[in-house]
Formats: structure tokens, C-alpha cells, sequence
């Protein structure tokens, strides 16, 4: 790459996108302008509204005022209420119209007790407070009336002390002091660890939204791409120039959002500096800035990368726009009460930003979660980057006057095709994963055996089986639907016995590096045991349920799509490490999958190789069950003193079972990669 | 410059482009030809033959599925900057950039060329007097009529001083005010002896410019030759006559083919 070319790209997308006034609006009217404004305005607005309804008295309905004398003077004489005791006959319906903001239905003598019974006994019970709490005038009455009430009984409860002559003690044995040891900086860094991640997320990705369609599809539709093809510019410097560009106006309007929020933050806080301090600590600042780079490095190269995708500014638009729905999700997660950053929430993009931003502000820093987030969101940055680089490569996405996705062309005009993109691969996941985590844990929560069957059958078979008629695929060549060679099933047989040993020692190694592992496992075994799963429920319904409709997903429709347009072990990665995220339930977001992500990369590799999806199917079905076998069988064993803790992952496997187990798998799995590498050349 | 003083030389090529609904579409099909220095050679047909994908290959824009072709001795795959140096490419799909000045639009490609800033003023100078535009020199682009805006695209394709012009319907869509500006800058290159293939499907432009004229249809040349030699084979009055009774001959029906060619 010629940094001269990357320059002379980058200072003339600069200064187009510098006199570009729908740009500048957005990076620096939103910020500079609109925040200050906005929150001044609501801040005026709030305190005028109040300070209005404050001075007006509430319209209160007392009924029953004939057995409460004292009571009703009490409320007549005081200036916040205007009483009305008479004409009410529906003192509910009174407040639902508003003719009244509350009503005080008094059922019985309050003020003179009944013969022969103490005067206090259960008298505050017969005081009803009629209030509509939609309205906020009528929820201000209510307030007054409480406050009101309370004087009044506690001024009861002091004369009949007086008259027992006893003490408030008698009465009131605890006095309740409120003391708080948070500094008002303190409780300023935990308002801003809710709002600044979130409000620094969307902006980002607003920020960047504009200036990268415009850019790219913007580029296409002018007609532009194609004058600076013709010059001696490579495709790399232009999209660098282009990107860095985008990167920093998204940069820019990260940062003067930043200042414009927290200098109007800062302005509020000032108000109340008793109580609350909202300025941003210079520490904390630096810190949020760090992670403002890779953040708009993500940003910058995936709206490129959709927007590329596109053919005028409005569909790149329409692309663009989900992207940043999708954002919102995750940057939300900062305002979640008590939603703490995990070592598996920092890898998931955006999310462990937002996280660890809002542990920065509110002053925890763990350097672990710092390097983890730091790293994983440069690498999905620099991955999303090099996506760009190859599209602007691809002569089709640069040129084609058609639409970029089949999915979007009539099922009529499309052409049968032998195998899926990788695109359609990664929508179908998406989609699957969608229904997995919503409507399938929905139904498994209610009932495991329907749960799973219409979670594997109709949330993972169908849509994939769907999906590949729906685009005119080759069935058998999309799932890899092959008999399998007598040595391969032979191979993935002993394979998937390996691999139980395998999995039950990285269980445990990540258990004792992990205590939330057994967390996960313990809430899997209490799910089975609710259930009353018997070991033939288990083996159909986690065994072979699994084995064929999740083969049928990723070995079948995915791996197929990833390996048209990659190596075939490259393929089998990406697939196996997409399985191991399949394989994080909700409850468990709180690990990193490794034992998944390790059979996942397995099977890919042993169906990409054996071209066969039975291979993976069986393996599949071997290992869920033998896993499983060993869970029931585990009482037994340990009844009979044989085996060991290692059977359910509380130890390590012993050597003498474990190395063999890793060599084997290692070698059956290198024995499929190269009898598949010889298939495959001449 | 190849050993026979072809400037540009195609041998087989050809490009498939795959479509969205994964239908090979076969654009160029074994393509074979050369030009030479101070000659220009006129492609000529209907929308859709593979004009465009013929010179967008030639300008090392998009590359070859089979074939190969150098311009001034240079492989348009495995040295394309080289090539792109050489070229001055102009079509209707090379637009310019909205908010760039003329001045600013021409330094900016002179740059990306790798000239100096000296030999860009230079240049841009020269050209900006000779195609009359030193009124609009610092007026930006989207300000300008549609002649104007097409002397700014003029001036970006020359600025490098290419030995060769590869210009691709360039006064498609075009008044006759905004076309002189580049049938002046066509004539010129001849008479300066630089290469010049022009793509068209007008037939009265390839009459009056071309030394030699290909016709191509859908993706194959039905002939390469000169106007004179085509029309004589023919045995018409006129090349439109001559393209039709070839494109008769290849078995296209001329029911569509003649809206589009005879115009």
C-alpha cells in the first residue's frame, strides 16, 4: 500500500466531505447545538411545570367528613387543598373524569372511639385515598393527602401518648436515620457509566453512517467509482483513504457528542452539586477515548462494508439502517441495572464496549475485561475492514446494475445453483439463532420434550431444509447428503469417543478457571431433572434430535456456503466457532464455549473433508450421547467406587486416558484432511 | 509498444460475470485484436454487446476471466498501474465529484497519476486554455452546465498526457455543443499520433472519426476493418447498412437489433 495514494484519497474525501452540509449537521450540530438546547429547554420546561403545579392547590372530595370533624378542618385549613365535602355521590368516578384530583372516603368515627374498644385500634384502615396515578395532578394530591394524613396520625398517636403518659418511644421504638457514604462524584460516575456508553455508541455509529454510505454506494450512484478506477490508485489505498476519512468524522462525532453531553451533563449536575457530581473525570475521559478508536474503527468498516453492498444512497440506507437498530440493543445494555461485564460479554461486539465504558465511568477497571474488549474489538474491526477491501475487489458488487442478494430477486428469476453464498449462510444463522434464543427457549422453559422437538425440527431443519428449496440450491450438494466411506465412519466413531475425554477435561479446566461453568451445567441438570428425563428421553431428544437437524444447519447449509468462497478448513472454523456460540444459552452468557467451539471445529472439519454429513451426524450422536450416558451412569460408578470425579468434568481425566484420547483425535482428524485433500487434487 | 508497433493488443479475452441469481452472463467472448500508434479504432454496436466490458478490461478496471491484452507493451492483469498511467479513459460513467472545482477535480487525478505539483500546474494551464475554461477554473463541479462539466472531463483524462485514449460512448446523452469539446479532443490525439479506441453506436461518429471500426455483437466482432473495406464487403451504401446486413448474416434477429443500431 502507497501512502502517497492513501493521503491523496484521504485529503480529497476530507475536504467533499467537509463541504457537505448534511455531514456537518450531523457531526457537529447534533452535538454542539441540539444537547445543550434539548436539555436546557427540558430542564426549564420540567421546572416551570412543577413549580406551576406546585402553586396550585388540589381539588380533594372528602365524603364521610361528618364522622371526621377534626380531620376536615384540618384539610380545609390547608392552603394545597381545596376541599369539597359535598355532591360527590361516586368519588371514583369523580377522579376518573377529573372533576376532583383525590378523594378521602372516611367509613367510620375516626376521632371518637367506639364504646368499650381503645380509641387507636385499626383506625388509619378506614381512610381510603381515592387517586389516579396516570395523572400527575392527581398524583401530587395524593402526596399532599399522605403527608397530610401522616401529620395528622402522628399528632393522634402524640395526644394519646400524653394521655397514657408514656414517651414517643412507646410508640416509636426505632428511630431510622439515612446516611450515605457516596461521594457526590460517586453517584455522578454511576449516572454516567448508564448514559455516556450508550449515547457514545449511537453517536459513533451515526456519526459514521453518513459519511460511509456516501462514500461508497453514494460514489456508485454519482458514477464516480469508476473514474478513479482508471487511475493508478490501488483498490486498497482508495478504501483506505475512504475509510479513514469515515473513520474520523465518526471519531469527530463521537468526541463532540462526548463534550456537548457532558458539558450539558455537567451543567445539570451543577445544579444539584450537593447531592450529585456529574462532571467527567479526566481519568475516566482518557479511558472512554481509548476505546472511542476501535469502536469507530468497527463502526467506520461495517457500514462501509453494508453500504458497498448498495446501488444508490437510499438502499444503502435501508441496509444501513438495521445495522444501527441492532446497535441499539447492546448500547442499551450500559442503562440495565446490575448488568455486569463477563469474560464472555467482552468478545461479543458492542456489548463489551458499552460494558466496560460504563465500568470505566463508574471507576472499576479490570484489566483483564480492558485487553479483552481492546483486542476483540480491533480484530472484528480489522476482520470488517479486510471484508471492505475484498468487496470494493468484487466486480460484481463495483458494477452490477442488479440487486445485490438473491434473497431479494423473485424466486422465479432465480437460476438453480449447486451451494449457498456465504451471505445466505450467515442470514440463515442469524435467523436461526434469533428463534433458538427466543421462541425456542420460550417453549423449552414450558415443555422440554415439545421444547426441543419443534426448537430442532422447526427452528433449525425446517428453515435451513426451507431456505435451500426456497433459492433453488442443490439439496444434496448444499447438505452434503453422501454416503460416508466404511473407514470414515470408522474414524468419526472412534473419534467421538476421543473427544467425550477431550470435552470432559477442558470442562473441568475451565471450571476451575471459571466458576460460573458449573453454574451452567448445574441449570442444564436441573432443566433434565424437572423434566424427568429418562436416559432413552435424553439420548432422542439431546442425542439424536440434535445430531441430525444441527448437522443438517451448520455441517449441511453453512458449511457449504463458507466453503464456496473459502478453504475448506477455513470454512470449518468459522462454522465450529459459530456452533460454539449456538451453544451459549442466555443463562450461560457468561463463558466462552471452548469445549463447543473445539467439537464444533472437530465435526467441520471431519464433514468438510469426508463430504459427507452423515460423518457429522454420527459423531454428533456418539458424543451428545455419550456424554450424556455418563451423566446417568455417574451415581452407579461412584456407588460402585469405580471411575472417578474426571467422569463428570470434577477432575482431570487421568493421563493414561486423556493423551491417547488427544493423539487419536488429532490424528483421525488429520487422516481426514488428508485422505480429502487427496480426493480433491487431480 | 509490442514488436509489430501494436499499441494495444487483445488475445482471447474473455469475461463471465456471474449475476445475483447465479446465472453466468458471458459479456466478452474470445476477443482478438490489435491498434496501433495514431490510429483510431472504433467499436461499434448495439447497447448490451460488450463494449463497455471490452474497454473496462483493456483499462485494467475490471480484470479478464480468460485472455490477455497489453497496452504500450504493458499486461493489463499483472501491471495495471503501468497501464492506467497510459490510458486517458472517458466515459459516461465516469462522473466527477459534485463538490471538487474543475481545478481542484484535475489536480487531484494528476496526482493519483503521480505527477508533481509543478507539472500539474503546468498542465492543467495548457489545457484549461486550449478547451477555454479559465472562467471556470475554480467553480465547482455540480455548479456547471452540462458542456462545461464535460471540458472538466475532458481536461481529468488529459491531464496525465496518455499515449492513449480509451473513450467509451463519450458523447452518449450529449448536445451537440457538449459533444464538439469531444470530437475536437478526439481529432486532436490523432494528430498528436496517440492511440484512441472509441466505443459508440453512432454510426455517423464512427463514419467520420474511425480508421478501422470493429462490430461487435453480443460479445464477438462480426468484423474489424476499415469503413471503406466494410461497406465495399458489404456491398451497401453506408456502415449502419453494413452492420445490419452483418448482424443478418450472423442470424440476429433484426426485428430488435435495429432500433438499437440503426440510430
Amino acid at each position: 500500500m502507497r501512502l502517497r495514494q492513501v493521503r491523496i484519497v484521504f485529503l480529497k474525501e476530507m475536504l467533499e466531505t467537509l463541504r457537505d452540509k448534511r455531514t456537518l449537521m450531523v457531526m457537529i450540530l447534533g452535538p454542539v447545538l441540539v444537547y445543550p438546547v434539548l436539555i436546557l429547554v427540558l430542564v426549564t420546561m420540567t421546572q416551570a411545570q412543577q413549580g406551576r403545579l406546585e402553586q396550585q392547590p388540589s381539588r380533594v372530595a372528602l365524603i364521610g367528613h361528618a364522622v371526621a370533624p377534626d380531620l376536615t378542618a384540618r384539610l380545609r385549613d390547608d392552603k394545597q387543598v381545596t376541599l369539597n365535602t359535598f355532591g360527590i355521590a361516586d368519588p371514583r368516578q369523580a377522579v376518573r373524569t377529573g372533576r376532583v384530583e383525590a378523594a378521602v372516603i372516611v367509613s367510620r368515627d375516626v376521632e371518637a372511639p367506639d364504646e368499650g374498644s381503645p380509641q387507636t385500634a385499626g383506625a388509619l384502615a378506614r381512610i381510603v385515598v381515592i387517586y389516579d396515578q396516570a395523572d400527575e395532578r392527581s398524583e401530587l394530591a395524593y402526596q399532599r393527602i399522605r403527608e397530610l394524613l401522616g401529620d395528622y396520625s402522628r399528632g393522634a398517636v402524640t395526644t394519646q401518648l400524653a394521655q397514657l403518659e408514656e414517651g414517643e418511644e412507646y410508640a416509636y421504638p426505632l428511630v431510622i436515620k439515612r446516611e450515605s457514604v457516596g461521594t457526590p462524584e460517586g453517584a455522578g460516575r454511576r449516572v454516567l457509566g448508564y448514559v455516556i456508553p450508550m449515547m457514545l455508541v449511537l453517536m459513533t455509529i451515526a456519526g459514521s453512517m453518513y459519511p460511509a454510505i456516501d462514500t461508497t454506494a453514494g460514489e456508485k450512484e454519482r458514477g464516480t467509482i469508476e473514474t478513479i478506477l482508471t487511475t493508478p490508485a490501488g483498490i486498497a489505498e482508495i478504501v483506505a483513504g475512504k475509510f479513514l476519512t469515515v473513520f474520523l468524522i465518526a471519531i469527530a462525532t463521537g468526541l463532540l457528542n462526548l463534550a456537548g453531553m457532558g458539558l450539558s451533563l455537567a451543567a445539570i449536575g451543577h445544579a444539584a452539586q450537593e447531592t450529585i457530581n456529574l462532571s467527567l473525570p479526566i481519568d475516566a475521559a482518557l479511558l472512554v477515548l481509548l476505546f472511542l478508536v476501535p469502536l469507530a474503527f468497527l463502526f467506520s468498516s461495517v457500514m462501509m462494508t453494508v453500504a458497498m453492498y448498495a446501488r444508490t444512497f437510499k438502499e444503502a440506507q435501508n441496509y444501513a439502517t438495521p445495522i444501527y437498530l441492532l446497535c441499539i440493543i447492546p448500547a442499551m445494555m450500559s442503562t440495565l441495572p446490575g448488568f455486569e461485564l463477563t469474560s464472555f460479554l467482552c468478545v461479543v461486539p458492542v456489548v463489551g464496549v458499552t460494558l466496560l465504558l460504563k465500568e470505566l465511568l463508574q471507576g472499576t477497571i479490570v484489566f483483564g475485561h480492558l485487553a479483552l474488549v481492546f483486542a476483540s474489538t480491533c480484530l472484528y474491526a480489522y476482520g470488517a475492514f479486510r471484508l471492505t477491501i475484498r468487496l470494493f475487489h468484487n466486480e460484481n458488487v463495483l458494477f452490477s446494475s442488479e440487486r445485490p442478494f438473491a434473497l431479494f430477486v423473485g424466486r422465479r428469476r432465480l437460476k438453480p445453483r449447486p451451494v449457498p453464498t456465504p451471505g445466505e449462510a450467515l442470514l440463515l444463522a442469524a435467523i436461526c439463532f434469533v428463534l433458538f434464543f427466543t421462541v425456542g427457549q420460550i417453549l423449552q422453559s414450558h415443555d422440554l420434550r415439545i421444547g426441543i422437538t419443534i426448537t430442532m425440527w422447526g427452528l433449525i431443519y425446517l428453515p435451513a431444509v426451507g431456505f435451500a428449496r426456497h433459492l433453488k440450491l442443490d439439496v444434496r450438494k448444499t447438505f452434503a447428503l453422501r454416503r460416508p466411506s466404511l473407514p470414515a465412519v470408522v474414524g468419526t466413531v472412534i473419534a467421538a469417543v476421543a473427544s467425550v475425554l477431550v470435552v470432559l477435561e477442558i470442562e473441568y479446566v475451565q471450571s476451575t478457571l471459571l466458576p460460573y461453568s458449573q453454574e451452567v451445567a448445574k441449570a442444564m441438570e436441573d432443566a433434565f431433572e424437572k423434566a424427568r428425563f429418562s436416559l432413552v428421553d435424553t439420548l432422542v431428544f439431546v442425542a439424536l434430535f440434535p445430531a441430525i437437524c444441527e448437522e443438517m444447519l451448520f455441517r449441511g447449509f453453512m458449511l457449504s456456503g463458507f466453503s464456496s468462497k473459502m478453504r475448506r478448513w477455513q470454512a470449518a472454523i468459522v462454522v465450529g466457532v459459530l456452533f460454539g456460540f449456538y451453544h451459549v444459552a442466555p443463562v450461560a452468557m457468561k463463558v466462552i464455549p471452548v469445549s463447543h467451539i473445539v467439537i464444533g471445529i472437530v465435526l467441520s472439519l471431519i464433514v468438510a473433508y469426508s463430504r459427507s454429513v452423515f460423518t457429522g451426524m454420527l459423531f454428533h450422536l456418539l458424543y451428545n450421547a455419550g456424554l450424556m450416558t455418563l451423566e446417568y451412569l455417574r451415581p452407579l460408578l461412584d456407588k460402585a467406587d469405580l471411575g472417578g470425579a474426571w467422569l463428570g468434568a470434577g477432575g482431570h481425566v487421568p493421563a493414561l486416558l486423556l493423551v491417547p484420547a488427544v493423539l487419536l483425535l488429532v490424528g483421525i482428524v488429520t487422516a481426514f484432511v488428508v485422505a480429502g485433500n487427496e480426493r480433491s487434487s487431480p | 509498444m509490442t514488436d509489430n508497433g501494436a499499441v494495444i493488443k487483445a488475445e482471447g479475452l474473455h469475461k463471465v460475470f456471474v449475476d445475483a441469481r447465479g446465472e453466468e452472463v458471458h459479456a466478452v467472448r474470445g476477443l482478438s485484436f490489435e491498434a496501433h500508434r495514431g490510429e483510431i479504432l472504433g467499436i461499434l454496436g448495439p447497447n448490451g454487446a460488450g463494449k463497455t466490458t471490452l474497454l473496462r478490461m483493456l483499462a485494467s478496471i475490471i480484470q479478464p476471466t480468460e485472455g490477455r491484452a497489453s497496452v504500450c507493451g504493458f499486461d493489463v492483469v499483472r501491471e495495471p498501474d503501468e497501464v492506467k498511467r497510459r490510458i486517458g479513459f472517458l466515459s459516461g460513467n465516469t462522473k466527477l465529484y459534485a463538490r471538487l472545482t474543475a481545478a481542484e477535480t484535475v489536480r487531484y487525478f494528476g496526482r493519483l497519476t503521480g505527477l508533481d505539483d509543478e507539472t500539474i500546474r503546468r498542465r492543467t494551464d495548457s489545457i484549461f486554455a486550449s478547451l477555454d475554461m479559465e472562467a471556470i477554473r475554480d467553480r465547482r463541479f455540480e455548479k456547471l452546465s452540462t458542456g462545461q462539466k464535460q471540458k472538466v472531463s475532458v481536461a481529468r483524462t488529459l491531464i496525465h498526457d496518455p499515449e492513449v485514449l480509451v473513450l467509451d460512448e463519450p458523447t452518449a446523452g450529449l448536445d451537440v455543443i457538449a459533444s464538439r469539446a469531444i470530437v475536437s479532443l478526439i481529432r486532436e490525439a490523432k494528430a498528436q499520433h496517440k492511440t484512441v479506441l472509441l466505443s459508440t453506436h453512432y454510426m455517423t461518429e464512427a463514419e467520420e472519426l474511425c480508421d478501422r471500426i470493429a462490430l461487435l455483437h453480443e460479445g464477438v466482432f462480426l468484423a474489424v476493418d476499415t469503413l471503406d473495406r466494410l461497406v465495399e464487403e458489404a456491398g451497401t451504401a453506408s456502415l449502419n447498412e453494413a452492420f445490419l446486413r452483418r448482424l443478418e448474416a450472423a442470424g440476429v434477429d433484426l426485428g430488435s437489433a435495429n432500433e438499437e443500431a440503426g440510430r
